[in-house]
């Protein structure tokens, strides 16, 4: 925090958030079960650094919260600092250059995100919030598990899917950038 | 409604910390409270709190709405589900700490939505940024915070573009689960690739326009603030403070 | 190949409360060339969109060839719309420009033996193993172009297909589309730019406000500089010369006003 953030990480930053935030437009049209809303953190971890991944993270949550109204979500910006260090190493360690490991990466982070949400969904909120995790929670709890387990278990079905297809999209995105735009970036040539 | 409501209420006028403050006490404040009385009060301090904005009625309407399914939910959840003693309603049989337990937590996120959604309604964007500029905080914060609502919109527009465009293209957006992940790259592709594109572009045009890493600009008009202002503040703090030293105290005791 | 033919009967159409289409009925036969022009806000994209099926119409009945398109999803529609979107540069995402041409073919399940025809017509032929993002955007308008002229529809909608391109490759665009015109492909393209309006449209059709205000052959409504001057445009540079010469026969496109100057010398010569 005592580097003077240059403008250009600012402009990634902004990006990631950007990215964040709208990516779930494309995946509600394809109806998919995921939000892949930690693809712009994972992208900008990968090109710029785990500093500026975990602002990503960090303004994505709150803005996420001021966008809609919901001011519930912002306990959950932990679990994006969580994100944005993993997926800063799973970058160092070249995990993102070919699908067989980016794939496993993501596993790995889903399933690290989700003991991070999950207490925070019991704990804080009994087990409820918005989305999907709540409905799989719910179906676990009338079928007989006992909350803490459904809330578990919602959090990580959830979480590793969302996380390894996230991480597989960054993959694909890092292998298609142009010779050009890659060379600007030295984080991806480590 | 979810977003600035021009007027001229004690919380318009008040410093942007001050209505924040008050917002993010009754969050903090929130969590500390664990009994249904207890988070009644806290509901209805939220409720004085968006009467004091003079937006109660839209932000009530607002958070009763956004707080709605999650009510529904815990009801199933911990109602419904719940464990023993039962009591019988009507043709159901409900949990009754089940019920409590519902009670607290769906309280909780509505005080909470109907404070947050408050403080949004009265707290002009400009006159935050303007005081956080007079407060010293680094270009690049006020910057990350007005210029990405400023791109998002943009960025919408692209995503919805590009859905367009991929399916005049002969993309199916349906199918089988496989079929429709291999569509995530012809659609998110388009999206980062273009912004990644436009970023040097947009480095040097923000570049011209002056603003430097850490360069400080003067705020042109920053909010008066005053010392029973500065003292609230301290005084929510150490309110929220207490708050917590209750919870633990009781929960050790 | 056979065109179709694309017909609009009493079509409305509103975002919400904004109603963007108040009865719009509208034929362009099979094989035919028009352009459709009007002022900002008209309307233009908005009627573009529901042939597509991208839009359902609010009211009324849009039909492509003997297909309703209210049956039809827009990939569908791709089988015999190709639609050229006003940002056609954002929507590329292959790692060669070649890649991204032949997508769509292949999304269609046809032949991609036109794809090195229609790259050499957009002259990207020696850049189709460049990546997209490695050249500038007005080229890769050029690519989304190529990417839909590949996909061999028997209708062409284009959005404003010259913004942002210089002349050269605006001359690439018209010569591709009076290629597809003399092949029998239906086009419809919406520009403000009647230049190129004049080489590529037999027939204008003008709208303002949600409705359409005028139909008529472009080699008369170029010439009416009354009409032109109500919307706000001017004549495209090709009526101008002819109307500052007196040239006959109403020429409108290039090569018909070079066709006339040719004949004037020819005949002034001896004099
Ligand atoms: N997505 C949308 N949501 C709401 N209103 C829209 C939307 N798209 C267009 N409109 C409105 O519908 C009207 C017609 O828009 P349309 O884009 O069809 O006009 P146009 O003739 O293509 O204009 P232009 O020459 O500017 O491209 C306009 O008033 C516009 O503001
Ligand atoms: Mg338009």
């Amino acid at each position: 925090m005592i580097r003077p953030t240059s403008l250009r990480d600012l402009v990634l930053i902004r990006l990631g958030v950007a990215v964040n935030l709208v990516i779930g437009q494309i995946v509600a049209a394809l109806l998919l079960p995921v939000y892949l809303d930690s693809v712009g953190t994972i992208l900008v971890a990968a090109l710029v650094g785990p500093r500026a991944a975990i602002t990503v993270g960090l303004v994505s949550q709150v803005l996420n919260a001021v966008i809609s109204g919901n001011f519930s979500w912002l306990p959950f910006a932990l679990v994006q600092v969580v994100i944005a260090l993993y997926a800063a190493a799973a970058a160092r360690l070249g995990l993102f250059r070919r699908f067989a490991t980016a794939v496993p990466a993501g596993i790995g982070m889903g399933l690290l995100a989700a003991s991070c949400s999950a207490p925070i969904s019991y704990f804080l909120f009994g087990g409820v919030t918005a989305g999907g995790v709540t409905v799989v929670t719910t179906v676990l709890r009338a079928l007989g598990a006992p909350l803490g387990v459904a809330v578990a278990s919602a959090s990580f079905a959830t979480d590793l899917l969302d996380k390894a297809i996230a991480c597989a999209l960054v993959s694909v995105v890092l292998r298609s950038l142009p010779g050009t735009l890659a060379a600007r970036f030295p984080a991806l040539a480590r | 409604m979810i977003g600035y409501v021009d007027g001229t209420s004690p919380l318009h006028r008040a410093h942007p910390y001050t209505t924040l403050a008050l917002s993010g006490a009754l969050l903090f404040g929130a969590f500390a409270l664990t009994r249904p009385l207890e988070v009644g009060l806290l509901v209805l301090t939220a409720v004085l709190f968006a009467a004091t904005g003079r937006v109660l009625r839209s932000s009530a309407q607002t958070a009763l709405l956004l707080s709605l399914p999650i009510w529904i939910l815990l009801f199933v959840l911990h109602g419904l589900l719940g464990a023993e003693p039962r009591m019988a309603f009507g043709p159901v049989a409900l949990s009754v700490p089940g019920i409590a337990r519902a009670l607290v937590l769906g309280g909780r996120v509505t005080a909470i939505v109907l404070g947050f959604l408050t403080a949004l309604a009265t707290v002009s964007p400009h006159r935050l940024v303007e005081a956080m500029t007079a407060d010293g905080v680094p270009f690049g914060r006020t910057f990350l915070l007005a210029s990405t609502l400023t791109v998002l919109p943009r960025m919408r527009e692209r995503a919805t573009q590009i859905l367009e465009a991929q399916q005049c293209r002969g993309l199916r957006l349906g199918g089988s689960i496989v079929a429709r992940l291999r569509a995530l790259g012809p659609l998110a592709l388009p999206l980062v690739l273009g912004a990644l594109a436009e970023v040097d572009e947009q480095v040097l045009a923000l570049d011209a326009r002056g603003a430097a890493g850490s360069a400080r600009r003067t705020a042109l008009d920053p909010p008066p603030d005053s010392r029973a202002q500065h003292a609230l503040r301290w005084a929510l703090l150490a309110l929220v403070a207490a708050a917590y030293a209750w919870k633990f105290w009781r929960m050790r005791g | 190949m056979n065109g179709c033919d694309v017909r609009l009967e009493g079509v409305r159409y509103a975002y919400g409360a904004r109603e963007a289409l108040r009865g719009v009925s509208l034929r362009i036969g099979a094989g035919e060339q028009v352009a459709l022009v009007g002022p900002n806000g008209a309307g233009k994209t908005t009627l573009t969109r529901l042939l597509v099926a991208l839009r359902r119409p609010g009211a009324g009945r849009v039909t492509v060839g003997d297909w309703e398109v209210a049956h039809k999803r827009p990939d569908e529609m791709a089988q015999r719309v190709g639609y050229v979107f006003q940002h056609a540069d954002h929507q590329l995402f292959a790692r060669s420009i070649r890649d991204d041409v032949v997508f769509g073919p292949r999304r269609l399940g046809r032949s991609e033996a036109l794809v090195p025809g229609v790259l050499e017509e957009m002259g990207l032929a020696a850049a189709a193993g460049l990546h997209p993002y490695d050249v500038p955007a007005p080229l890769r308008k050029l690519v989304a172009l190529a990417g839909v002229l590949a996909m061999e529809p028997c209708v062409l909608v284009l959005d404003e297909p010259t913004a942002g391109l210089d002349r050269v490759q605006r001359d690439r665009v018209v010569s591709a589309l009076q290629r597809r015109a003399e092949a029998g492909v239906t086009v419809l393209a919406v520009s403000h730019d009647l230049g190129f309006v004049a080489e590529v449209a037999a027939r204008v059709v003008v709208m303002g406000d949600g409705r359409i205000v005028a139909d008529r052959p472009a080699r008369e409504l170029l010439y009416d500089r009354e009409a032109l001057a109500a919307l706000g445009l001017r004549p495209p540079p090709t009526v101008e010369i002819s109307g500052a010469l007196g040239l006959r026969g109403s020429p409108v496109r290039t090569t018909e006003v070079v066709a006339v100057m040719g004949g004037i010398r020819w005949k002034q010569m001896p004099e």
